[in-house]
């Protein structure tokens, strides 16, 4: 019997604890129960840079991360974390089938990184503010939180907005002072970290698409049996089509339960947004020449 | 060992004195001039850690390091002296073993940097190697003082207990 | 569960004097030689990552605060004016104490920079006005157990995420639990305080014109708790930042105003910061690797799978858990406790039809306890370390007021309506 730890940061019951729940059962049943996946949610083993740490060392753990936290050992695997890079999450997944995105792939399994699943869905990110958003001008002088990722603050700041990074678990407080007066996220994880209680105005901006990779270490899926790691990627893919169907009904559930809270809902023109959003891409003298005009190929855009 | 207190303690105070301006700084920048600066939060975390372990070696050479004597304090005074002596040695190895396990550890960390700052994680991780290898010299000259013999009272440093 | 016998190694390590990090860290080590086939640099990775997290600077920021308060001679001019207000009044500064401390409550989410804090400036005139030096410690520690359940508090917080609860309703449901714990540790300093023959530290009330000259006197004091107060309340910064404001208002109010202050005295007080603020994490970070192992080796799910075993009745349930809690809680970290054990036990709570809120506010009572007990409660090893008192002293003078708290979880634990009345 093998048993695979599988680690993360959200809280039981949101889509991520939801999706690793189903993973493990599609395991249980494709293993006849030889394999059994162990759930540590909460990050009860820590934050995602000490699981894949742990996960480098040798440690049996799979860890969900963002292509943004990748960046340091490729950092063209950021710009798949860009602002409005595609106007749907399907066709950013074909980016990750596609001869560019496996090159990478095998480069970061020789850094001791080995990719479970790259068709998870995390969520499109929202933001939801004290103030009405409607345009760039409205985010003008606002104080947005986002997480500590230089991508999302230079995307934040090109749409108008005042980046503000900080811990996720410090905005609930801060929303409360008004210290910010905004957070951008999935819908899920808004309204999992119970932000719609301070934050009144939710404005559908769907400025990323944001798709994680779950992943663990080289070194360990070595010491699995090859048969065994193909069942994990099998598996692992219907899992990420599930996450896929789930943050779709979630959305709508909860933009449902948000109004009821007494949300109000606005759905800006996106177009003046992805206008000024597209500086960003201008701002990464780390990316290989012309990897823009790449994936805007390989999208057939 | 007084001289290396004052050093070793003036520079953690230095991190203190850093640690207050930078958050005192980034609640202008972001309440007065409404530009928030990026890498408070990192830095922050960068020297509270070097805080703590330049902070433990001055801590150990005045001997204030938390420890339980009810049991030790029922005990004859020679006794005390040898147990000293055994505790003291084998909390060098353990100090010892912290240390190299932090170095492999940040060895292991250097390609991963910081978000904003783009710091290694190496400069993060190495100071519990610098603070254990202090904290563990430290010890072993208290150990050689027991085992010698002498008197071991930490050195008169300025004294925290001292009234105003 | 074999490898539970690190945790006897590490009491036996604690008899034997060796540091408590260390012997602490003995036992990490000990996990990762005997029971996992794990690198074991990873021990060093999980002392390192409570150091990463923002909200532990307040520990520094109000360890320093109460130093200067003290150096400024704001402390003295603050402690006048309390003293006019319950001077006359049978354990007086005891009193003072414990009112600071909820005023504090609801600002502050820390129990370790409230205890920081009243270290430094109320224990040094508490010893002379005649107090035992355990008993001051003791009445400070306790006291500063009302700071995380008065809103707003980290552990509030916490419960209200992982238990999925409105962390609104958890704010108000601490109110009264938090001014129970707050009137009950008075009626303790006032038995002590008679017992022990503490007098009023003045023999008459103050009339109107002294009154007036200390207030006028202690005025930038009420600047610094304006500016605090006002600072949070407006959005200005975030409690933990109130730290580090405050502490450059306490600056320029020591070396413009009071002019009280020597520069040596800054720098001094920089570098004992420093000192303490090592002494206390390093217990922390290793507390916090503890938490790790107990949750990589899955105990929660045990330790909550024989606690349901043990019984049906939402009342001795109750009990166990508190039980179960207080003993955990002596040596592994509080909040990490909840992120493991309320996804677990949530669902018999539900079961049981207690109310999740009411059962929350006794989770944190009950770890905030655990902060207090021998050998690691961070509050109390903060405490004795800054005032200089042996873990000996502590317990012979402390056990009146940890009674007072005791007295209070078993009201909060079995008065629902302390907790639930006002959500
Ligand atoms: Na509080
Ligand atoms: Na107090």
């Amino acid at each position: 019997e093998t048993t695979v730890r599988i680690a993360y940061e959200n809280n039981p019951g949101e889509p991520a604890d939801l999706v690793m729940n189903r993973w493990k059962e599609l395991v249980a049943e494709a293993s006849d129960g030889e394999v059994v996946l162990e759930l540590y949610p909460s990050s009860q083993l820590g934050g995602k840079k000490d699981v894949i740490e742990q996960g480098m060392l040798g440690v049996n753990v799979i860890t969900i991360a963002d292509v943004g936290f990748l960046t340091d050992y490729d950092p063209d695997l950021g710009i798949l974390f860009g602002p409005y890079l595609t106007d749907d999450a399907e066709s950013l997944f074909k980016i990750y089938e596609s001869d560019w995105f496996k090159e990478k792939e095998a480069k970061l399994q020789e850094q001791g990184i080995h990719i479970v699943i790259k068709n998870y869905l995390y969520g499109t990110r929202q933001l939801l503010a004290t103030k009405k958003v409607e345009t760039p001008d409205d985010l003008k002088g606002m104080k947005i939180r986002t997480p500590n990722n230089i991508m999302q603050i230079r995307a934040i700041e090109a749409m108008g907005g005042t980046p503000t990074p900080m811990p996720l678990g410090d905005v609930y407080p801060a929303l409360t002072q008004g210290v910010i007066d905004g957070v951008e996220n999935p819908l899920p994880v808004l309204f999992g970290q119970k932000l719609h209680e301070q934050a009144k105005e939710l404005s559908m901006i769907s400025y990323l698409q944001n798709t994680s990779l779950w992943l663990g270490g080289q070194a360990y899926f070595d010491t699995l049996d090859p048969e065994v790691v193909e069942m994990l990627h099998e598996t692992g893919y219907e899992a990420g089509l599930y996450s896929q169907e789930l943050a779709a009904a979630e959305d709508e559930k909860i933009l449902e339960a948000m109004q009821d809270a007494g949300v109000t809902v606005s759905y800006p023109d996106v177009e003046p947004f992805r206008e000024k959003a597209m500086a960003v891409y201008d701002q990464f003298p780390e990316w290989s020449e012309g990897l823009y005009e790449e994936i805007r190929s390989q999208l057939g855009q | 060992m007084k001289l290396s207190f004052k050093l070793v303690s003036a520079l953690a105070g230095l991190l203190v004195f850093a640690l207050i301006a930078i958050t005192a700084a980034s609640v202008v920048a972001r309440y007065v001039l409404g530009t928030p600066i990026q890498w408070t939060e990192e830095m922050s975390a960068f020297l509270l850690i070097w805080i703590v372990f330049l902070g433990a070696i001055a801590c150990e050479i005045e001997d204030h390091h938390l420890k339980i004597d009810v049991v030790t304090m029922a005990l004859p005074d020679g006794l005390v002296r040898w147990l000293g002596a055994i505790v003291g040695a084998a909390s060098v190895g353990l100090l010892g073993y912290m240390a190299w396990l932090g170095y492999v550890l940040s060895e292991s960390a250097a390609l991963k940097k910081t978000q904003i700052l783009r710091i290694s994680w190496f400069w993060i991780d190495i100071a519990v190697t610098v603070g254990a290898i202090g904290i563990a010299l430290v010890m072993a000259w208290r150990v050689w003082l027991l085992l010698t013999g002498k008197p071991v009272d930490a050195p008169e440093t300025e004294d925290m207990s001292r009234e105003h | 569960m074999e490898w539970f016998i690190i945790i006897p190694f590490m009491f036996l390590l604690f008899a034997l004097n060796m540091r408590i990090y260390l012997a602490m860290f003995a036992a990490i080590l000990g996990y990762f030689v005997f029971f996992q086939q794990i690198p074991i640099q990873i021990a060093v990775q999980r002392l390192i990552a409570p150091t990463q997290n923002p909200s532990l600077l307040a520990i520094p920021f109000f360890i320093l605060l109460g130093t200067l308060l003290g150096t400024t001679g704001i402390a003295s001019r603050l402690l006048k004016v309390a003293d006019l207000l319950v001077g006359k009044l049978t354990g007086g500064l005891g009193h003072t104490n414990v009112m600071l401390s909820t005023l504090m409550g609801g600002l502050s989410a820390s129990n370790l920079a409230d205890a920081a804090m009243m270290c430094r400036m109320l224990v040094p005139d508490m010893i002379k006005a005649g107090y035992n030096k355990g008993t001051a410690a003791a009445i400070t520690a306790t006291s500063a157990l009302i700071t995380p359940i008065l809103p707003p508090g980290i552990a509030l917080i916490i419960y209200g995420l992982v238990a999925d609860v409105s962390i609104g309703s958890m704010f108000v449901a601490g109110i009264i639990p938090g001014l129970v714990c707050s009137g009950l540790l008075i009626g303790a300093v006032y038995l002590v305080a008679k017992k022990e023959g503490y007098k009023p530290s003045r023999q008459t009330w103050p009339t109107a014109r002294e009154t007036g000259s200390t207030l006028v006197e202690a005025w930038p004091a009420f600047l610094l708790i304006l500016v605090i107060i006002g600072g949070i309340r407006l959005a200005v910064f975030t409690p933990t930042e109130a730290g580090a404001i405050a502490t450059v208002v306490t600056i320029l109010i020591g070396l413009f105003v009071y002019r009280e202050m020597k520069m040596r005295d800054l720098t001094d007080a920089f570098g004992s910061t420093a000192r303490q603020t090592a002494a206390v994490l390093l217990v922390i970070m290793m507390s916090s690797a503890l938490a790790w192992i107990f949750s990589l080796e899955q105990a929660g799910v045990a330790l909550a799978e024989w606690i349901m075993s043990l019984t049906q009745n939402p009342w001795l349930f109750l009990i166990i858990v508190n039980v179960i809690l207080l003993v955990l809680g002596m040596f592994i970290e509080g909040n990490a406790l909840l992120i493991i054990l309320v996804p677990l036990l949530k669902p018999v709570v539900l079961q049981l039809g207690i109310d999740p809120v009411h059962f929350g506010i006794v989770m944190i009572l009950n770890l905030a306890l655990g902060t207090l007990t021998p050998p690691v409660g961070t509050v109390m090893l903060l405490v004795c370390n800054l005032t200089d008192t042996s873990f000996a002293e502590f317990m012979r003078r402390g056990w009146p007021f940890l009674l007072a708290l005791l007295v209070a979880l078993i009201l909060v634990t079995f008065i629902p309506a302390l907790s639930l009345a006002l959500v």
